[in-house]
């Protein structure tokens, strides 16, 4: 296997083009001499395009044979230059389209956001932009892209499970600015990252490109922060609803010397006191009521705070970025009821921290032109507490009694401490104008040494449990036109692995040793995309991919109770994609594109948690094979830039193949296999104040009934998750050109019960008002 | 598929009711103008998706027929729970929350010939035992020194199987057999007016103990507190067979009134190499409360070297029993307890039983058998093959297996039956 893909990989190296090519850049401003962020810079007739930076700034290739260099950006005329073989500086000044107020507030994302949509990744790139003035979760926005389906346990702060076409947990990795966040503590988790520090969101299903370097199986998500230039200061904050309480504040400045610091600190609290319909416990008879009852959440206290400090030198001669960072967070959760809704906790909660240094350095044209080359590593020395200590015990009521046994749960006073370090080297070479060649290497060392303090018999913990990781990717990326783009690329996946294990669990006798794993795998794939015509997109990608099991997986929980399996195998899922992108522009005022992908997942060794309560533990087991087929689809409408509207709609059909199972061919319990989502907004200029916008956005969400078993087994009183219709609606009022926004929110406001797990009902209906102050001077 | 069962089970309750139509002119002496209480029984078993548990039932466990956990007339029971039933009347599921107790849900025969969930326990402990002790369920469980800074106790949880509520009770096992250690209960049973349990006396929560020798039986008065312990030393160890937390049975109360006392005589994992004491069963006759001395069926050596593991009374002096091989470093507490052998203790004999399939009992201390003592015989769920689940009955006359009924699901935990009451006008 590893030999024809290196073979296919020189055939493919050989694939070079050697029409002339030269490079132009420029700057782009407006008609004041402010520099346009974001502007696209394009040979007319071709794909071949650059957008700006934050200096306005942009570097463009272009061929011999290039004759008309042309300039747009939302809210201005297109300009046209011709090119001049003897030229190699093109500088554009944009006159503003009349038609637009002011272009501070962008409804379709631009640049960034468009070259992952136009690669031959199934990617979806959401600019969180638009976002920012808006009472919205990381996670909400994330459910936005087709494909992405999220179930939160609960309100703010909540477990949360992100499904990308059908495949969930931590078959989905996750990702802030290409570095991997599984060892970065519960503390900084996308369940509580405020959507302000995010400039974009990077989704990619199934496929995965090679500087990720991640085993992931069924897709990432790339959080890309903001990275604004210059001296600047974006803060909010918003109240809503069960007390919720959001603070984000982001300030940075950049000298021209290029010295440049950089803080983020941000804030989540919320008491999570919504209603919900549970059983109430008589304390007389211990016996739970026959009808539910509607009662108050009384504790689900869920708060986090976060600061993140960057300090470096930019473009300065060694370095292109030189940062050295800090990141400091803590959270703190209460945790209200066990698996099913039906018991209520009132004391039980836990903590975690983060404390993570990080370094930075990146440089283009590293010693030789078109070899760039980037280092990344971070080192989380956090950790975190369970404490669960109670000698009551609670109702939904919140009535309670002193209980017999300590604990509500468990008892406990259980403290982890995480030594996760993660390294990511990425080169990336200009072979010549049509190949570029990728190396990434991304190394991830985990150990976590846990302590229970109320038990004198916790063996398990006295030895910390290590998984130490390593994938190397290499990837060729070949420009054959302008039109038609393919890469091709291979993974290898090593880890080692080891824990302090009573091996009774196995073989019946009592014995606690180190036990070690390790192994190595390989994957590989490729991505093409073909533009049929300007407004026409093919796309069409495969990935034989590899994860490993990590050390929960292999060696049992350390919180919960779930065995050892050292027999469990890597799962392998072969990712097939195939996508159809179509941009019509109806007129001048009229916009309409439409996006049509189809996916296969064909998942052997599949890893799932086998859940037997009955023993008081668990463990996690291959599942034979499963299959995946699905469509994602998603349209978008826009007048001018004063509607938008858009609809995706998922749907996706899991099964399992195990062979001689009494569930041969039944659909996977317990995910969503048709949703949907619909958005518009609309957008009036200039109310009341000059240079002001006034939007009103509605959201709808949409996810038919699913099973809470296989559905081959069919009882008449099976559970399921029922049909669910949410309205969302929202109205923003920015003015003085979007330095100041006000926003109103208001979440499910037919106060219908939503559910996105068996059992664990969502908030009812909440409102929530946000205030923003944006300022940024170049 | 479905119509046929349907118009099968339609036929079932029609059959049933002539029958019992029957059955009350046959006792048509009777001049009451009162309702007349009659029953239906239906045989039960809980079975696993893997997901969930399903509940089905049957008229027949003969081998043409399907218990189907698959069908429409299965009912699903969320989450995967240990299963136990009290008498014929009630089925409990138990459902954890990792190592503490969630709820439990008892189901029902309707009238109808339906199974339905009465209601749900909220229950503060998990359970190791569970047993019938006279009118009551009773649940019990106990600390394991994990935190030897706080009381040891154990739990005891009555619940009244008519309406399934319940009081908690609890005893300090601090010392309360051997001092300088704690007692950990492995079965109850009802004696003599008297709820007793079996226990072992442990030091640590790996099951060590100074006192592995020695057989306790402690009688508690009707609110768990301490009547006495009754000991014996050096014939066999703690009451019980034990596999991870579960004893599950020991202490068997005769039709004649006497009680037997058996034990696996294997220690703790940590200290199986100290093994001194065969497995054996003791007894404490009718209206006695200390062992008699005179008695001591050696099992270990009547069955060639292997170890109780069950103990399943039958009626008379018959007991079918469960026994798994190995001894100090071999032991495999249960592990691998598939044999099964037909005992008389009275007659001290010891009689293997043919025909039972090997290594078909995965996860065996949750698959609880039924003893359908009518019919003499122990039905038990079990795996011949991999993806293949059967009844089988152990008949106590014959000490044959033979197997029975289907079981469409993914595992099978208990087997069972419940009858109810049908009240019919004249």
């Amino acid at each position: 296997m590893k030999a024809s893909f290196f073979s296919i990989f020189f055939l493919f190296t050989v694939f070079t083009s050697f029409s002339q090519k030269t490079t132009i850049s420029g700057f782009v401003k407006d008609a004041e001499g402010s520099p346009l962020i974001d502007a696209s810079v394009f040979v007319v007739g071709t794909q071949n395009v650059a957008y700006t930076d934050v200096d306005g700034a942009y570097q463009l290739q272009v061929t011999s044979k290039s004759q008309i260099l042309a300039c747009k950006s939302l809210g201005y005329l297109q300009q046209e230059i011709a090119i001049d073989k003897n030229k190699n500086t093109y500088n554009f000044s944009l006159k503003r389209d009349p038609s637009f107020s002011f272009d501070d507030i962008l409804i379709v994302g631009k640049s960034s956001v468009k070259q992952i949509e136009e690669s031959g990744f199934n990617a979806i790139a959401i600019d969180a932009k638009p976002f920012h003035n808006a009472t919205v979760s990381m996670t909400e926005v994330l459910e936005r892209a087709p494909g992405v389906k999220i179930q939160e346990a609960g309100g703010l702060g909540s477990r949360t499970n992100v499904t990308i076409n059908g495949l969930s947990g931590r078959h989905v990795r996750f990702f802030i600015d290409g570095m991997p966040m599984d060892a970065m503590s519960s503390a900084f988790q996308v369940n509580n990252l405020p959507i302000n520090l995010a400039e974009r969101i990077e989704v990619y299903k199934g496929v995965v490109p090679v500087k990720f370097g991640s085993d992931a199986l069924g897709g990432a998500v790339n959080i890309v922060t903001k990275k604004t230039k210059g001296t600047y200061l974006d803060a909010s904050y918003s109240y809503g609803s069960f007390n919720t309480h959001r603070t984000f504040v982001n300030a940075g400045y950049t000298s021209k010397s290029g010295f440049t610091a950089q803080l983020n600190a941000f804030q989540n609290y919320s008491d999570n006191d919504y209603y919900v319909d549970a059983t109430i416990k008589d304390f007389e008879t211990n016996l739970l009521s026959q009808e539910t009852q509607r009662v108050r959440r009384f504790h689900d206290v869920y708060h986090n705070e976060v600061v993140i400090a960057k300090l470096g030198l930019v473009n300065k001669s060694f370095a292109d970025q030189l940062l050295f960072g800090f990141t400091l967070g803590h959270e703190y959760d209460e945790i209200q009821h066990p698996a099913y809704l039906n018991l209520a906790f009132g004391e039980k909660y836990q903590t975690s921290n983060t404390i993570m240094p990080s370094l930075l350095y990146a440089k283009k044209d590293l010693g030789l032109d078109g070899l760039d080359f980037s280092i990344a590593a971070n080192y989380n020395f956090g950790g975190g507490n369970n404490y669960d200590l109670s000698d009551r015990e609670y109702n939904w009521l919140g009535e309670w009694v002193i209980s017999k046994s300590l604990g509500e749960s468990s008892y406990s006073d259980f403290e982890y401490k995480d030594r996760n370090g993660t390294i990511n080297a990425n080169l990336d070479y200009e072979i010549n104008s049509k190949n570029r060649l990728t190396i990434n290497n991304v190394s991830n060392f985990f150990s976590r040494k846990g302590d229970e303090k109320k038990a004198v018999d916790d063996y398990i913990n006295e030895k910390p449990r290590v998984n130490n990781r390593n994938i190397l990717g290499v990837g060729l990326n070949t420009e054959f036109s302008p039109k038609f783009n393919t890469s091709i690329f291979g993974k290898m996946y090593s880890y080692h692995a080891s824990a302090y294990l009573n091996l009774s669990q196995l073989n019946g006798i009592e014995n606690f040793e180190t036990v070690t794993k390790d192994d190595s795998k390989y994957g590989y794939g490729f991505t093409a995309t073909y533009f049929l015509k300007d407004n026409l997109q093919l796309k069409a990608n495969y990935e034989n991919t590899v994860r490993l099991p990590v050390s929960e997986e292999l060696f049992g929980a350390v919180f919960g109770f779930y065995l050892a399996n050292f027999d469990l195998k890597p799962e392998i899922s072969n990712n097939y994609n195939f996508g159809v992108n179509y941009n019509w522009n109806i007129n001048e005022d009229n916009v309409f594109s439409t996006d049509v992908n189809f996916f296969y997942r064909r998942t052997s060794d599949y890893i799932r948690l086998n859940i037997s309560y009955s023993q008081g533990e668990g463990s996690y087991e291959n599942t034979e094979l499963v299959k995946t087929p699905g469509v994602d689809l998603e349209m978008r409408y826009s007048y001018k830039n004063r509607f938008v509207a858009g609809v995706s709609a998922s749907y996706l059909e899991p099964k399992n193949y195990t062979e001689g199972s009494t569930y041969y061919k039944s659909t996977l319990p317990n995910q969503p296999t048709l949703f949907g989502q619909f958005n518009a907004s609309y957008f009036v200029d200039n109310v009341w104040l000059n240079q002001s916008k006034l939007s009103f956005n509605y959201v709808l969400e949409y996810v038919d009934a699913f099973l809470y078993d296989y559905d081959a087994y069919q009882a008449a009183n099976r559970a399921e998750v029922p049909k669910q219709i949410s309205h969302n609606i929202s109205t923003t009022y920015s003015w003085k050109k979007g330095k100041y926004n006000l926003s109103l929110d208001a979440k499910n406001i037919l106060d219908e019960t939503l559910y996105d797990n068996f059992s664990l009902q969502k908030p009812g209906r909440s409102f929530s008002v946000k205030f923003r102050y944006f300022f940024n001077k170049l | 598929m479905k119509t046929p069962i349907k118009y099968l089970r339609f036929a079932v309750v029609i059959v049933a009711l002539n029958f019992m139509s029957c059955s009350s002119d046959d006792d048509g002496a009777s001049a009451s103008d009162d309702d007349e209480v009659l029953t239906t029984s239906k045989y039960v078993v809980a079975a696993s998706s893997g997901e969930n548990d399903y509940i089905v039932s049957g008229d027949e466990v003969s081998a043409d027929a399907v218990f189907d956990a698959t069908s429409v007339d299965a009912v699903q029971s969320p989450g995967d729970r240990i299963w136990s039933f009290y008498q014929d009347d009630v089925l409990y599921g138990f459902l954890y929350n990792q190592q503490d107790a969630g709820t439990t849900a008892s189901y029902v025969l309707n009238a109808d010939g339906t199974i339905t969930k009465r209601n749900e326990l909220a229950l503060d402990v998990s359970t190791h035992i569970k047993e019938e002790v006279g009118d009551y369920l009773i649940l019990g469980y106990s600390d394991r020194l994990s935190d030897p800074t706080v009381d040891q106790l154990g739990y005891f949880h009555k619940v009244d199987p008519t309406t399934d509520a319940s009081t908690e009770y609890t005893i300090v096992t601090n010392d309360l057999l051997e001092e300088g250690e704690a007692a950990y209960f492995t079965d109850i049973a009802y004696y003599e007016d008297h709820i007793i349990a079996g226990a072992r006396s442990i030091n640590a929560s790996a099951f060590t103990s100074d006192y592995y020798n020695n057989t306790y039986v402690v009688v508690f008065n009707d609110d768990f507190t301490l009547n006495q312990v009754i000991k014996d030393e050096g014939r066999t160890g703690f009451v019980a067979g034990q596999k991870y937390s579960q004893g599950d049975t020991g202490l068997e109360v005769v039709d004649s009134g006497d009680l037997y006392v058996f034990s696996s005589g294997q220690t703790s994992y940590a200290d199986q190499d100290l093994v001194t004491v065969p497995s054996g069963i003791l007894k404490i006759n009718q209206g006695t409360f200390e062992f008699d001395d005179d008695y001591f069926f050696n099992i270990s050596e009547a069955s060639g070297g292997y170890n109780l593991f069950r103990t399943y009374y039958m009626g008379g002096s018959t007991f079918i029993v469960a026994m798994y091989p190995g001894t100090n470093a071999d032991a495999t507490f249960g592990i691998d307890a598939d044999r099964f052998a037909v005992v008389d203790v009275e007659a001290e004999t010891f009689t293997w039983v043919t025909n039972f399939p090997e290594n078909a009992l995965p996860n065996w201390e949750f698959r609880t058998p039924y003893a359908d003592k009518d019919n003499g015989r122990l039905l038990i769920t079990a795996v011949p093959s991999e993806g293949e689940n059967y009844l089988y009955e152990i008949d106590a006359a014959t000490a044959t297996a033979t197997q029975l009924s289907t079981i469409e699901a993914e595992s099978v935990k208990i087997v069972g039956k419940l009858t109810t009451e049908i009240s019919t006008e004249e």
